[in-house]
């Protein structure tokens, strides 16, 4: 077994009038750093295409509230000026940070969008070829904890620390691919989805002649190459790895709160749930958590499936059937 | 430092040729171009462009070319795809000016998410992914090289779809934008073909199509340049390899990763002088002087990675430069030679985009021409101007839509002024830091270039 080979190509055939009356609509924008596609089956292709360039906005709206690369965005500011007390923040900013605290609470700290101190830390570890000494990571370490984040509905929030950074990297893109969907659906879009960058989708209804979206999860031979994705979202995430100039292995960016460093791990864990938030956020946290520990954390989130895939693409384990309900039309 | 870097061809220049397919033409006053570019399958088309005082460059496949009779009144010859030397000497043969046209390039655009199967979309799932750039630009520097003294290298491709509405409506205006400003930006010259939706659209006086061929026009005037002085492309990393395709795909990351390079083959090696290169990649066996050369190259201070070749693979003999003692990691041996170091890796490169994040690393942030953040869609090609005192950089944004660029350039100079398509040039805010210079382009939409000068 190993993975496809993931080249996507161009379109060259399609029909984009079907024979049930639905145009398909496809069009795609880059934000946070990647690429958003969203795909829409509607009988009127303008109403579909409205929407699509209004859900398609927010998408780019919310990398201008949620980027900590942008140092004028609403994250960046708020970094600036919410350590000395509550400050008022963009709905959409709340309403992240609000999930992440849930998340970082519900899986005991394992998911943290607190842990950007960390991240640089180990990025300029990466650059320099020396990793950081233990007194600077435990230096670092006491900058970062969800719980330094103060939330006040409706819309303030308080950064209870003098050196508490927040990268909501681990979730942001999920977040606005909800909000995308939520624009669809209030559109009167029933067949739709929305790929960001491969690693969070979602999907509402299907296409014509499916039961829903044809999802490949990148794994040959084990029978769990391709699901059916309709009203739920997806999510994967895998330690990336870049090499030091020394030849040596790079660090991973995706770096552990508790032990301060990056998760050695090489498994590949997908997440199904119904919020392309929580995918987001936990197809992370699972990366972080033993895996008997991680299943704990998915009991408390309903309908949530998942799978732990070894860096050949063998299933390691599962939680509930990743594999989408077999729908009925 | 401009003196101290790889230069690759004669002075940058670069022209986009538009190609018309319907017979019906808008006045060369409406187009506000004098040049056409017609396939010669469509003989009514080349009649009308003819006579309504258009210079024509027909079209031809490289098939076609050995039954091929020149058309009079036409200006030129454009061959598309290879075309064996007696042929072009048979075509040459008629006084027409014939330019061959590489059709191996791909209209540049940022891939889809999706892959397709019978018919089926499908959506692939994968760990957060960095956009694929479709570019030009590994071919681009791949040809400079073959023949620096040539005239620019001359591309076309056809229009290929990116997202489903795109089957129905053609290229939209960025995608013809992009096209422009990737061709421009690296010095090559375009054949750029028109949708014939648009060409429909232009010949009936529609607004809309009339809007986006005045920006169309804009760019192309943008990117004919017309500047001040003289440029010529430069890089630091030299490829040695005997065959740039077969390597294609390891270039092709290394210009996605923003690393300037030039090809050079095995034999050329021992000959060259390697001036302005900081990073050597050989890829293909070599003679003992081109051993030596290495060693030297290595000896003066430059890095070179020797990696697959049979000279570093187990058990083969001893190189020049393992007089020094070996220092192992994980995947690698490095040897430490005068001011310089050459590494071995047994192995041939595997992952095209890891090898070239490796050898970003392996450069050092110090030795790279070209730095940028939040600019993962953008591509950057430096010039050095040829009375040394100045660079250019252009830079591209394949996303087409406008973003804060933070740029890096080795060296320090005291003046960056900004140009951008239709807005009028301006002077950049810059810190020098670390030996190099670094400023924000404001909202890097799609194309724009960079003059830095360094003031007496």
């Amino acid at each position: 077994m190993r993975f496809v080979e993931r080249v996507a190509v161009v379109l060259l055939a399609c029909t984009c009038l079907h024979a049930d009356g639905l145009v398909l609509i496809h069009a795609q924008r880059y934000a946070m750093g990647t690429m958003f596609d969203i795909v829409a089956y509607h009988a009127s292709g303008q109403k579909a295409e409205r929407a699509i360039e209004v859900a398609l906005a927010e998408i780019v709206r919310l990398d201008h509230v949620l980027s900590h690369f942008d140092p004028e965005s609403d994250l960046a500011k708020l970094v600036r000026t919410g350590r000395t007390g509550f400050v008022g923040v963009d709905p959409a900013l709340y309403d992240v940070l609000s999930q992440s605290m849930e998340i970082s609470r519900r899986s005991g700290g394992g998911f943290d969008v607190t842990v950007g101190p960390l991240v640089r830390l180990w990025q300029n570890a990466q650059a320099t070829g020396h990793p950081p000494s233990p007194e600077a990571i435990a230096k670092t370490k006491r900058c970062v904890g969800y719980e330094k984040v103060q939330l006040m509905p409706p819309d303030r929030v308080h950064l209870n620390s003098d050196c508490v950074s927040i990268d909501l990297g681990g979730i942001g893109k999920g977040y606005a691919v909800e909000r995308a969907m939520q624009i669809l659906q209030g559109a009167g879009i029933e067949h739709a989805v929305v790929n960001a960058g491969q690693s969070s989708i979602a999907a509402i209804g299907h296409p014509p002649d499916r039961a829903g979206w044809m999802v490949d999860l990148g794994v040959d031979g084990t029978g769990l190459g391709e699901i059916e994705l309709r009203d739920s979202s997806i999510s994967t995430s895998r330690q990336g790895r870049v090499p030091m100039a020394s030849g040596d292995r790079g660090y991973g960016d995706i770096i552990d709160p508790a032990r301060g460093r990056p998760v050695e791990s090489t498994v590949t864990v997908i997440v199904r749930i119904l919020s392309a938030t929580q995918a987001d956020a936990l197809s992370t946290t699972l990366l972080l958590l033993p895996i008997e520990e991680g299943k704990r954390v998915l009991e408390g989130f309903p309908g949530a499936a998942a799978v732990w895939l070894s860096a050949t693409g063998d299933v390691i384990s599962m939680h509930r059937d990743i594999r989408a309900p077999r729908w009925k039309r | 430092m401009l003196a101290m870097l790889a230069m690759l061809a004669m002075d940058a220049s670069a022209e986009t040729l538009i190609r018309w397919d319907l017979e019906r033409i808008p006045p060369t006053a409406a187009l506000g171009i004098t040049t056409l570019v017609v396939p010669a399958a469509q003989p009514a088309t080349i009649r009308a462009a003819l006579e309504q005082g258009y210079r024509v460059y027909v079209e031809i496949e490289a098939a076609s070319a050995v039954t091929f009779k020149p058309i009079a009144g036409a200006a030129g010859v454009i061959v598309k795809g290879t075309l064996p030397a007696a042929q072009l000497d048979r075509l040459a043969q008629y006084g027409t000016p014939v330019r061959i046209a590489d059709d191996r390039g791909k209209w540049p655009h940022i891939r889809t998410n999706w892959v397709t199967r019978n018919k089926d979309v499908l959506q692939v799932t994968n760990r957060s992914s960095q956009p694929w750039l479709e570019n030009n630009e590994a071919l681009v520097r791949i040809a400079m090289a073959r023949a620096p003294a040539a005239p620019p290298v001359l591309l076309t491709y056809t229009w290929q779809p990116v997202t489903v509405s795109d089957l129905d409506r053609g290229p939209r205006l960025e995608n013809y934008l992009v096209a422009i400003a990737e061709a421009g930006s690296f010095g090559a010259d375009l054949v750029l073909p028109l949708h014939q939706r648009f060409e429909e659209a232009l010949v009936n006086g529609d607004p809309d199509a009339r809007a986006d061929w005045a920006e169309i026009t804009r760019f192309v005037a943008f990117y004919a340049w017309n500047v001040p002085f003289q440029h010529q492309a430069v890089a630091n990393v030299g490829v040695v390899t005997a065959d740039p395709m077969r390597a294609f795909e390891l270039m092709n990351l290394l210009a996605r990763h923003n690393l300037p390079f030039v090809s050079i083959a095995p034999s050329a090696l021992a000959a060259h002088e390697l001036t302005g290169i900081d990073l050597l990649i050989v890829l293909d066996d070599l003679d003992d002087r081109g051993l030596q050369r290495v060693d030297a190259f290595a000896n003066a201070g430059g890095t070179a990675l020797v990696a697959g070749t049979a000279a570093v693979k187990p058990g083969a003999a001893a190189l020049p430069w393992h007089r020094s003692a070996p220092v192992k990691s994980e995947r690698r041996v490095s040897y430490t030679v005068g001011k310089g170091r050459v590494v071995e890796s047994p192995t041939a490169p595997s992952d095209p985009n890891t090898f070239a994040l490796d050898m970003r690393q392996l450069l050092g942030s110090g030795r790279r021409i070209v730095d940028i953040w939040n600019g993962i869609t953008v591509l950057v090609a430096p010039y050095a101007r040829r009375s040394g005192d100045g660079m250019l950089l252009t830079a591209l944004n394949y996303a087409a839509q406008p973003l804060p660029i933070q740029v890096r350039v080795r060296g320090t100079f005291s003046r960056v002024q900004y140009e951008a398509p239709g807005q009028p040039a301006a002077l950049l805010p810059f810190e020098h830091r670390d030996d190099g210079t670094e400023f924000v382009l404001p909202a890097l939409r799609i194309g724009a270039r960079i003059f830095l000068t360094r003031l007496p």
